[in-house]
């Protein structure tokens, strides 16, 4: 099975975040501030040809001086590549070993209603990702309401 | 560049003294003391030639208002006294600095002759003469070079050069044995790299005497001393010898050789055969041979390739799925360009299709990124194939499957090219490039495409992002810097379309009457006049650039000796030799004439639009007009200082020449790029002598273009142009005897048949049969030379059967 590599956005391959994440488009701001953020948003290629986007961020509760953990906000992979060569695993992967590097315990993940399929609700149970109440006073104000999130612990 | 330091004057007169004293202004560039100096000598002595010469050329140097009359003093200089050896050699200098090379090599001549003692002339003499191909007259000059500095190897090694060249291999040979003799035994690590190249040209020399059998005994003797270094040559040479000899046999050892040292020339399997006489052999023969060298070079694509072409049947199958599916399974992107020749045999094609369609359908093929490859294969099958719908919707699959792919996008975009919808084609070309903004080739691809779509201020802006835009504020300057051949051709011709859109547009408003009408029908004449002054400028821009390539030979008659790659700089002549004939600059060449011919053919109508006032208009209208130019403007500079931008200088000075000059610059360069080969340049140079009227001449090119290729397109239409002369009375009678004679002798009984339309049914028969874009513009130009029904028919019907790009471009060529 041909090997699945990370690499970080760069200014120059910006235009294929929305290929792969079509139909959805996300803002260029969006984007730039992507790749800006370096190691937490990253492509997945296969055989040298991207077909796979995450993207995290410190998660930060608003009365908190220390973040609690990265959450992952996209996670998309080209539909003829989903779900059989494990590039969402190592992609996950990734933000999880960021997170033990940079000291974080926990590891989020933020599924819009339209992402929860069966199939990636399931990929992130087994990876130990458990439901977690959004509405909790530690996530307050921190916009995380309309979705199913699920937290893991490292 | 100048060496006039050198320069030894006779015994002095003040004149003198004080020419020596402008001299020495001159070579430290004080151009302006060394003018005042010499014209109070001028003013003193109106005789003393050289100083009229010096200041022509001090004023070419210089950047002085005077610059203009350079020439004119240097031929004043010259009238006074041709026979002055200080002048003609200034005069030397100065045509060398004008690029004159002729003139130069003949004042460089008449400074020797007349007792100049300065002998480095010989040696700038024979660099004019190298550069103007003087074969006669290059051996004398090098020779005496060559006696006053002996102790250079290069000068022994230029001297045989001019011997070869003049054709007179054993003086060339007897040169180079000579100081072979002279310098045995004295030689450092560092002189070996010449030593081996001059060997090797001796070598050669020989060879191309035609004694292969003393080459050989030569190369032999080459190989036991072990001076030379190109192992290669050496082999490539041994083959070439023996072969000639008729010892295939050996021959084909060698090949051997060579194929261990590079398993992927594909030449050297070709000789291989061709010495080992399988060529005539059964297939099944020929494929053993194949198969054995690929086991030997199983990294190599020519053994496993060249099988598929002469293979056939089930043998071809087989071979064929092993050599496309090797491919696609390993996912290489170029499967299909690998085996594109093999559609030349139309045979071939339904068995590629089957085996590759078969495979895109198979479960085999269950790697997504795999299935996008073949579906991209199939893509370019059907676009090869010309059925674009196929096309379309497989390489939407491909999309679909893997739509972060640049090629598929690039592929799908030229498929929208080939049906026409040039914007759709140029905006998937950009979604592409928007996925990689680093890729200097989709960045390429698509400012292409968007000049393609006319749409010059896109591609200008993408383009761009890759140039240096320091004193402007776009690429084109830069790229004319550059000599990007490509962006000057294609904007070339987004501008001759572009000029042919606003003459069809001002049919269109002049069936519609408006209120607006006769603003907009200035606007367009306008626009006319602006978009074939610039692609005249674009052409011309191409034509420069290959002016400057061929100038460029000019360091290399001293630099490659001095730098002992003889070899290397005899390739470069015959480059040279052939530079003004590649199909590029052919292409802009007959560009530029189209259009020059276009304008001097409706001379009136482009005066009066460059003389039209402008129709009243508002504040308003007159800002938004500006703004308009500005931008067209800035788009268009070329150069920094460019005062005439959008050409419209250059056409009007095209008009208003007196018509003795008109065609002056046309001349100048179809003759330098006259080749009896070329069949472009031959029916330039018969629409230019047409013009001329010299139909003589005329009848010479379409014999050329005849004996080339008997059936060529254009033979049809040339041949009537020039036959309809005959009923020309103002003809000379002796003429028409010459051509009728000449006409005869290529087109027989056609001559003289008086019934026109059986004549023009046979043209069509012979000359417009096949289907293709070159027969469509000489449909379009028969018709302009005998408006015929039966050539209007033609071109319909090979309008409708060329693919809707190549039939709606011939649209332009028909306004």
């Amino acid at each position: 099975m041909p090997s699945i590599a990370l690499d970080d956005l760069t200014v120059n391959n910006l235009g294929v975040f929305n290929k792969i994440t079509a139909p959805k488009v996300y803002p260029e701001a969006y984007l730039k501030a992507s790749q800006e953020s370096g190691e937490l948003a990253q492509y997945a290629y296969f055989s040298e040809v991207s077909v796979g986007v995450i993207t995290s961020k410190t998660l930060q509760p608003v009365n908190s001086k220390s973040p609690i953990g990265l959450l992952i906000e996209v996670i998309a992979v080209l539909e003829s590549y989903s779900k059989k060569f494990d590039v969402e695993l190592k992609l996950v992967e990734h933000i999880e070993q960021v997170a033990e590097k940079r000291h974080l315990k926990k590891v989020y993940v933020l599924l819009k209603k339209e992402d929860q399929s069966e199939w990636m609700v399931k990929f992130f149970n087994g990876r130990g990702f458990e439901k977690e109440d959004a509405n909790a006073e530690l996530y307050k104000g921190l916009g995380l309401g309309d979705g199913l999130l699920l937290k893991k612990e490292l | 560049m100048s060496r006039l330091g050198k320069i030894r004057h006779p015994p002095a007169s003040s004149d003198d003294n004080n020419f020596k004293e402008a001299l020495k202004q001159y070579e430290n560039k004080q151009y302006k003391k060394s003018i005042k100096i010499l014209d109070s000598v001028i003013k003193r002595n109106s005789n003393h030639a050289q100083s009229f010469t010096l200041k022509g050329l001090v004023l070419e140097s210089s950047d002085l208002p005077e610059k203009d009359e350079a020439e004119s003093y240097v031929q004043k200089g010259l009238k006074k006294n041709p026979k002055q050896p200080l002048a003609c050699h200034i005069a030397g200098i100065y045509y060398r600095q004008v690029k004159n090379y002729a003139e130069a090599s003949k004042w460089y001549q008449a400074a020797l002759d007349n007792n100049s003692t300065n002998k480095g002339i010989w040696r700038d003499l024979s660099t004019m003469q190298s550069q103007i191909r003087d074969y006669k007259n290059l051996p004398k000059s090098r020779l005496e070079f060559l006696e006053e500095q002996s102790g250079y190897r290069c000068n022994w090694t230029g001297a045989a050069l001019a011997h070869y060249l003049n054709g007179d291999y054993a003086a060339a040979e007897k040169v180079l044995t000579k100081i072979e003799d002279v310098i045995k035994g004295s030689l450092g690590e560092s002189d070996m790299y010449e030593h081996s190249e001059c060997h090797l040209l001796k070598n050669k020399i020989i060879a191309d005497s035609g004694d292969y059998a003393r080459a050989l005994k030569d190369l032999d003797e080459l190989v036991e001393g072990g001076e030379v270094r190109d192992g290669t040559a050496l082999l490539e040479f041994r083959a070439l010898y023996l072969e000639k000899l008729g010892r295939d046999q050996e021959a084909s050892k060698i090949y051997r050789q060579l194929l261990k040292r590079n398993p992927d020339n594909v030449d050297y399997y070709h000789s291989l055969e061709r010495t080992l006489g399988t060529l005539n052999k059964p297939a099944a023969l020929r494929l053993a041979l194949y198969e054995k060298l690929a086991r030997f070079y199983p990294r190599s694509d020519p053994p496993k390739f060249i099988p598929l072409t002469f293979l056939k049947g089930d043998a071809f199958e087989k071979k064929l799925r092993e050599y496309i599916l090797g491919q696609l399974k390993r996912g290489v992107p170029a499967t299909f360009v690998n085996v594109k020749p093999l559609y030349k045999r139309k045979s071939n094609i339904p068995v590629i299709f089957k085996i590759v369609n078969e495979f895109y359908n198979s479960e085999e093929n269950s790697d997504p990124l795999i299935h996008t490859w073949t579906a991209y294969f199939l893509a370019q099958h059907y676009y090869r194939i010309h059925d674009y719908k196929n096309a379309i919707a497989i390489i939407d699959e491909a999309i679909h499957l893997t739509p972060t792919l640049v090629e598929l996008y690039i592929v799908k975009a030229r498929i929208y090219k080939r049906i026409n919808q040039l914007e759709k084609a140029s905006s998937i070309m950009e979604e592409a490039r928007l996925m990689d903004l680093q890729d200097r080739f989709i960045n390429y691809k698509s400012t292409k495409y968007f000049l393609r779509a006319n749409n010059i201020n896109a591609a200008v802006d993408t383009i761009s992002l890759f140039t240096k835009n320091d004193e402007t504020s776009n690429g084109v300057a830069d790229l004319h810097t550059m000599q990007c051949i490509w962006f000057l051709t294609e904007s070339a011709d987004a501008y001759f379309r572009l000029y042919k859109s606003a003459l069809q547009q001002i049919e269109t408003v002049k069936k519609t009457p408006s209120e607006t009408q006769a603003e907009e029908l200035f606007n367009l004449n306008k626009d006319v006049v602006t978009y074939s002054g610039l692609a005249l400028k674009r052409y011309g821009a191409v034509i420069e650039t290959f002016g400057v390539y061929w100038d460029d030979q000019l360091d290399f008659h001293q630099y490659c000796l001095r730098k002992g790659t003889p070899r290397a700089y005899l390739d470069m002549l015959s480059w040279g030799d052939h530079v003004f004939h590649q199909p590029i600059y052919m292409k802009s060449l007959v560009g530029y004439s189209n259009v020059t011919f276009d304008i001097l053919h409706n001379e009136e109508y482009f005066k009066e639009v460059l003389t039209a006032r402008p129709v009243k208009k508002s504040k308003k209208e007159k800002k938004e007009e500006g703004k308009k130019r500005e931008l067209l403007i800035k788009y268009a500079r070329a150069n920094v200082k460019d005062e005439d931008v959008l050409g419209e200088t250059l056409v009007k000075k095209l008009v208003d020449m007196k018509n003795k000059d008109k065609l002056g610059e046309l001349t100048k360069l179809i003759t330098k790029s006259e080749y009896d080969l070329s069949i472009d340049s031959q029916i330039l140079k018969f629409k230019l002598n047409f013009e001329l009227k010299k139909f003589v001449l005329c009848l010479q090119s379409l014999n050329k273009i005849h004996a080339v290729n008997a059936t060529h397109p254009s033979i049809g239409a040339l041949y009537l142009k020039l036959h309809q002369e005959l009923n020309d009375s103002n003809v000379q009678d002796a003429i028409k005897k010459i051509l009728i004679l000449g006409l005869t002798k290529n087109f027989g009984t056609l001559v003289k048949n008086e019934n026109r339309e059986l004549v023009i049914d046979e043209l069509v028969k012979i000359y417009l049969k096949h289907d293709t874009f070159e027969t469509g513009l000489y449909a379009i130009f028969a018709n302009t030379v005998v408006a015929c029904e039966k050539f209007t028919a033609r071109l319909d019907a090979i309008q409708a059967a060329l693919d809707p790009y190549e039939s709606n471009y011939l649209e332009y060529y028909k306004l």
